[in-house]
């Protein structure tokens, strides 16, 4: 059975197949690797309404994993 | 969740203790009217919420949910054989099995869990009374040991378990199943949708994205100052972008919050818009009223002046009819004196008339010498007597002059009279008609205010007057939340606007800064906000799409079970949108006067595809519960129907009376065809074959037939 987190990515895949956002991912020159990761560390928050720590945790998930890169 | 097992004991009418077990699947408990399938039923009820489904009262036999805290639930036989002082003890216990409670999401943890809620009575002269409040106990087994839920948590679990917003979808009782849902109120339907859905998660994402927008840029400025001494130019750029984000920011939360009254408003207005389709009928009718009452009016006054006028017409006719005949009366008396005046203007003396005036005949005779002729007249002689016939004809004559002027004029008044009277006669007739006719218009007017109340069903003047009040009221309450929508629809429009403009600012300021602020080798931050801002739009558009998506599939889900209830047959389809309807599959046009089996498939499809698509998308299934679901299908719908249910549902538990009508082989064949698990038939019968048919010689009767 798919889990909620698997129905969440499915959606949000879904939506980064979609034009605008293939446009955007190439434009940037954006790593979906990254993308896709970083929205696990978003699912991680997605009971918590209050959204200090999952903001912390996203950004520093991406700006590490970007440094790690270089 | 599945449940498992129930079981009641000294319940209704169960007494002692009766176990009830439930596996996956379809569940039947059959039993004929009275049989113990509702009292089953109120002892989930009575012990999960509270509420059992009795008489309203006891000069009525319609039904009604009632808060189960002063309700004895004690069978009667108990209460009439128990001795006073006697203690009585009552329980309900439901096993079933669910996801932790604790987990956030569905793990594939379950846990067994039993509900139990008990109650004891002491008989006294005068009946049973509590011992004590009816108590629950809810406990679980993890890592092989007993744990208890506290009961200031009892309401928490209880709705967490058992969704208030969906429950009615899960324990529907066949005789209230127009109020299975009313998704009349918007929210209604929200607060439903958001209980099965996931999509609320997305405003959690969103605020942690949109809270990582601002924080980035933040971060990318810090990171500028650190590696480069800016100049004053490039720090006043910096300060209005962040001035115009500050600003763009302020204006979207006004936006949200006005976007949120307007949603409030809208509401409200379609609250108010509903109420007033009640009393709306009062305003047409009190229009109608009204202008009756003032046509009624303004003819009862033109009657009353009519008559006022008449009246005086009527006078001076009876006056004038009173002198008519006077006049006409003295005519001949008049004539007489004509006659009488002519006749003397006649007669004949020897004494001229012209010459001598009385008082010179007077002396004459006085004197006894007619100075006329200068001899002298004897008393008795001729000449004395033409001078007394003279002197009498003097006054004769006089009289017959005053006479001849009374009767002149007289006559002259006679005859204006006369010429009045046939036009003021006119008159009194054409006043008399235009009375007749206001009578009749007055008449008419007062029937057509009779046919107005009867066709709109009030007898009473004032529930009029009430109810077009309320109308007007609601009416300008309505009139008043539109001035506040209009209002507010103009500041967002204006907000929108702005902040477009304010965007539009800020993408030249920070082209400028990309343009003129630069470092060897880039920025990370500036990288991650491209990373940031993807996930701000993606996230924000799947949050707007998410509630049109999952009421499409709801509508989708729905219509597959309808079309499987209805066996594959169903003209219509349904349709979720501020409520639900059913259309046409050809025409789309809505279908009224659906046939009972219609409205149960419908009624069942939405409910059940509430609670199905709860599973597919959150992992969390919920059993149906329900009692008499078919109660109004005929004999071959009812069969059709159950075995399509069992396909449809996890987890399903009917009670019903339209099994108990089969023949062994049909029900044979019912179960193998519906693929029932566990199939109950309540008999509730006479303890004592040769005791009294009464309550307090009758029980339920369990049978396990699967």
């Amino acid at each position: 059975m798919k889990t909620l987190n698997d129905i969440l990515r499915e959606e949000f895949t879904g939506i980064l197949g979609e034009e605008e956002f293939v446009e955007m991912i190439a434009r940037n020159k954006l790593d979906t690797g990254v993308i896709k990761e970083a929205f696990d560390v978003l699912l991680e928050f997605k009971y918590q309404a209050v959204p200090d720590r999952g903001k912390t945790e996203f950004e520093n998930y991406i700006i590490n994993t970007i440094k790690s890169d270089k | 969740m599945l449940i498992n097992s129930l079981r009641v004991n000294n319940f209704y009418c169960y007494l002692d203790e009766n176990v009830f077990e439930f596996s996956k699947g379809l569940n039947i408990v059959s039993g004929l009217n009275s049989g113990g399938k509702s009292q089953l039923f109120n002892a989930f009820y009575w012990t999960l919420f509270n509420k059992v489904y009795v008489d309203i009262d006891s000069s009525t036999t319609k039904k009604e949910w009632k808060d189960a805290d002063k309700i004895i639930i004690a069978p009667e036989k108990i209460e009439y054989e128990s001795l006073i002082g006697d203690r009585i003890e009552c329980f309900v216990e439901i096993g079933l099995t669910n996801e932790f409670h604790e987990n956030e999401e569905p793990k594939g943890e379950l846990v067994d869990y039993t509900i139990l809620k008990s109650v004891t009575y002491e008989k006294h002269k005068d009946g049973l009374y509590f011992v004590s409040k009816p108590e629950l106990t809810i406990s679980y087994v993890t890592g092989g040991e007993i744990n208890y839920i506290k009961s200031t948590d009892f309401n928490w679990f209880l709705n967490r378990i058992f969704p208030s917003s969906i429950r009615k979808f899960m324990w529907f009782q066949g005789e209230t199943v127009d109020e299975l849902y009313d998704f009349s109120k918007p929210s209604t339907l929200n607060n439903a949708i958001n209980e099965i859905s996931y999509f609320p998660l997305y405003d959690n994402l969103n605020s942690i994205v949109d809270a990582s927008v601002s924080s980035i840029e933040k971060k990318i400025d810090k990171e500028l100052r650190s590696r480069k001494k800016l100049t004053n130019d490039q720090e006043e750029l910096i300060q209005k972008i962040n001035t115009t984000k500050d600003s763009i920011a302020k204006l979207q939360q006004s936006i949200t919050t006005n976007e949120e009254k307007v949603a409030e408003i809208t509401e409200a207005i379609y609250l108010e818009e509903q109420k007033l389709k009640g009393f709306d009928k009062y305003t047409d009718l009190k229009v109608k009223i009204n202008k009756l009452d003032s046509d009624f009016q303004y003819a009862k006054d033109r009657i009353d002046s009519l008559v006022g006028e008449s009246k005086e017409k009527l006078i001076s006719k009876w006056m004038l009819n009173g002198c008519d005949k006077l006049i006409k009366a003295s005519e001949k008396n008049l004539k007489i004196i004509q006659a009488e005046i002519q006749s003397f203007q006649k007669s004949e003396n020897p004494v001229p008339i012209t010459l001598p005036g009385p008082e010179y005949v007077e002396k004459m005779i006085a004197d006894h010498i007619c100075y006329i002729c200068e001899r002298p007249v004897e008393e008795g002689s001729p000449a004395y007597k033409a001078l007394e016939l003279r002197l009498e004809d003097f006054k004769t004559n006089q009289d017959y002059k005053i006479l001849n002027d009374n009767y002149t004029e007289l006559n002259r008044a006679r005859k204006k009279l006369l010429g009045i009277l046939p036009d003021i006669e006119q008159e009194v007739i054409d006043h008399n008609k235009e009375i007749d006719k206001s009578i009749e218009k007055r008449n008419k007017i007062y029937n057509q205010k009779k046919v107005v109340f009867a066709e709109s069903g009030v007898t009473k003047e004032e529930d009029i007057s009430i109810g077009s009040s309320t109308a007007s009221q609601i009416l300008n309450k309505v009139e008043s939340l539109r001035n506040n929508k209009d209002r507010l629809d103009k500041y967002l429009f204006n907000n929108k606007l702005e902040i477009n403009d304010l965007e539009n600012k800020l993408q030249d300021l920070l082209k400028v800064k990309s343009d003129t602020i630069k470092l060897d080798g880039g920025i990370v931050e500036e990288e991650a906000r491209d990373y940031i801002i993807l996930f701000s739009k993606t996230i924000a558009l799947l949050r707007q799409r998410a509630l049109t998506t999952l009421i499409n599939e709801i509508q989708a889900e729905s219509n597959t079970l309808y079309n499987l209830y209805l066996g594959g047959r169903a003209q219509g389809e349904i349709i979720i949108d501020r409520g639900v309807s059913v259309i046409d599959k050809h025409t789309k046009n809505i279908m009224s006067n659906l046939n009972t089996a219609e409205i149960v498939a419908q009624k069942l499809a939405v409910a059940n595809s509430f609670l199905s698509l709860s599973e597919k998308t959150l992992g969390r299934s919920f059993p149906m519960i329900a009692d008499a679901p078919t109660s109004d299908l005929d004999h071959l719908n009812t069969a059709n129907l159950t075995k399509s249910l069992g396909k449809s549902f996890e987890q399903m538990i009917i009670m019903s009376k339209d099994y108990a009508l089969l023949s062994d082989a049909e029900r044979q064949a019912m179960i193998n065809d519906a693929n029932v698990v566990k199939y109950y038939e309540l008999t509730n019968d006479l303890i004592d074959k040769d005791g009294p048919e009464s309550r307090i010689n009758k029980k339920t009767y369990v049978t396990v037939i699967k």
